[in-house]
């Protein structure tokens, strides 16, 4: 029997509209994935965004290395002048800004609708 | 400072360290409970870290006044030893403002500790006076059962407190012994990993050997083999990738990573060629904005106990998770 989340490879997907970029996470985020955040990130803002909102509802796995670039994110973004909101944070990324107490980092999660 | 019940010499304004020796349940509650009554009589807010089941001796002989003492179960904060100065810490940073003495009550052993949890224990003892003896001026207790505790590891406990709190006087320790001795890393054997463990090496990862994630993987297997299941098997699966991400970033690139298991301890344990050289290593929350140094931060928050070492040529962190 296969226990927890199988390895998948690191994703972000990315929608831009009206000067809102989202990157939706996927997969694992750790050292080696963090570049791939990082330029993804970068685009965005060269592309002019005013707001960056970052998906964690489906990111598997992360560790402090996601986490110090989510810092990274946000001071680049308070230096630049878009906004950045980290959103809808998944098991394991709950886990990790909890045992940092870094959990003024995500958003309250949105009201459940209905 | 002046106080009923204990006399103090005219020691200046600075963290205070006592060990409190006692023998048995009611002389732990007679004693201690004085130190408590003491701390609420001069108005000096007070945290008692000890277990559960003295908790409630205490909380009957304070009375009333208990709802004014902060209790906290060491069985909980204190079940990692490398847990319990971050607890201290947090009570600090949340006290020391008031510019007011403050007190706490700390009892990190207890008959039932196993031989590695009270080498870590003696080591978080010690560590005690390197985080905060040059901080503000605090009172900590710390009662050690002379009844229950073999002796030996009382001699060793007490030569880690500056002073000694008797029954009605606070004196110098002449046996103790300073904090000369972290400005080397801690080195204290380890006892050897049984003949079969997994093993897996790891480099950086882009071009040679298996990448954080198949090192994951390979915990996530190994542990999983040996019975580990759900958030725990995670926590491990957490610990041991920040681990070798440590290994990767700061202990020479590479190391290796073994995963074995006794009748009431899963373990992983990465080696690498690095140095832990902060004695406090994962002990003092990094703020919130920082940008490195949570990796062994969250290892100690993760596993049950963590051994962390220094050798002539290799660093060693070697990570439990109890199997019950």
């Amino acid at each position: 029997v296969e226990e927890g989340d199988v390895a998948s490879p690191f994703g972000a997907r990315i929608e831009s509209r009206n000067g809102v970029a989202r990157i939706a996470l996927t997969g694992e985020l750790d050292m080696s994935t963090v570049p791939e955040l990082e330029h993804h990130l970068g685009m965005c803002q060269a592309d002019g965004a005013t707001a960056i909102v970052v998906d964690l509802r489906d990111l598997g796995f992360v560790d402090s290395s996601g986490l110090h670039a989510f810092v990274r994110a946000r001071t680049d973004a308070e230096a630049n002048g878009h906004r950045l909101h980290l959103v809808g944070a998944s098991r394991a990324a709950q886990r990790v800004f909890e045992l940092t107490e870094t959990e003024f980092l995500i958003e309250e999660p949105a009201p459940i609708e209905g | 400072v002046s106080s009923p019940q204990i006399k103090l010499p005219a020691t200046g304004q600075s963290f205070r360290h006592d060990v409190l020796a006692y023998r048995g349940d009611e002389d732990f509650v007679d004693r201690t409970g004085s130190f408590i009554q003491d701390a609420l009589s001069n108005d000096e807010p007070i945290m008692v870290v000890v277990s559960r089941n003295k908790i409630d001796l205490l909380r009957d002989a304070v009375g009333d006044d208990a709802r004014n003492v902060r209790f906290a179960d060491m069985s909980s904060v204190g079940r990692n030893p490398a847990r319990i100065i971050p607890a201290w810490a947090a009570f600090v940073q949340e006290q020391a403002p008031s510019g007011r003495m403050f007190r706490g009550v700390g009892e990190p052993i207890w008959a039932g500790r196993t031989p590695e949890e009270l080498v870590e224990c003696e080591r978080h003892e010690a560590l005690l006076n390197v985080a905060f003896g040059d901080g503000p001026a605090w009172w900590l207790a710390c009662p050690y059962d002379l009844d229950s505790l073999d002796p030996v590891i009382t001699e060793k406990a007490e030569r880690n407190h500056p002073s000694i709190l008797d029954r009605d006087c606070r004196r110098q320790n002449p046996s103790y012994l300073g904090t000369r001795s972290f400005v080397e890393p801690f080195d204290a054997p380890l006892s050897p990993p049984p003949a079969t463990v997994d093993e897996v090496t790891f480099g950086s990862g882009t071009t040679d050997g298996p990448s954080p994630s198949d090192v994951r993987r390979f915990v996530r297997d190994a542990a999983s083999a040996r019975g580990l299941r759900s958030e725990r098997l995670d926590d491990l699966v957490l610990a041991a990738s920040e681990a070798t991400a440590n290994s990767v970033q700061h202990g020479g690139g590479k190391g290796s990573v073994r995963v074995w298991s006794t009748a009431s301890t899963i373990v992983c344990e990465v080696v690498d060629a690095g140095r832990f050289d902060d004695p406090l290593v994962g002990r003092l929350r990094p703020s919130g904005a920082a940008t490195s140094g949570h990796g062994v931060w969250i290892i100690h928050h993760l596993c049950d106990l963590v051994q962390i070492r220094t050798f002539v040529d290799s660093s060693v962190v070697r990570m439990h998770v109890y199997a019950s």
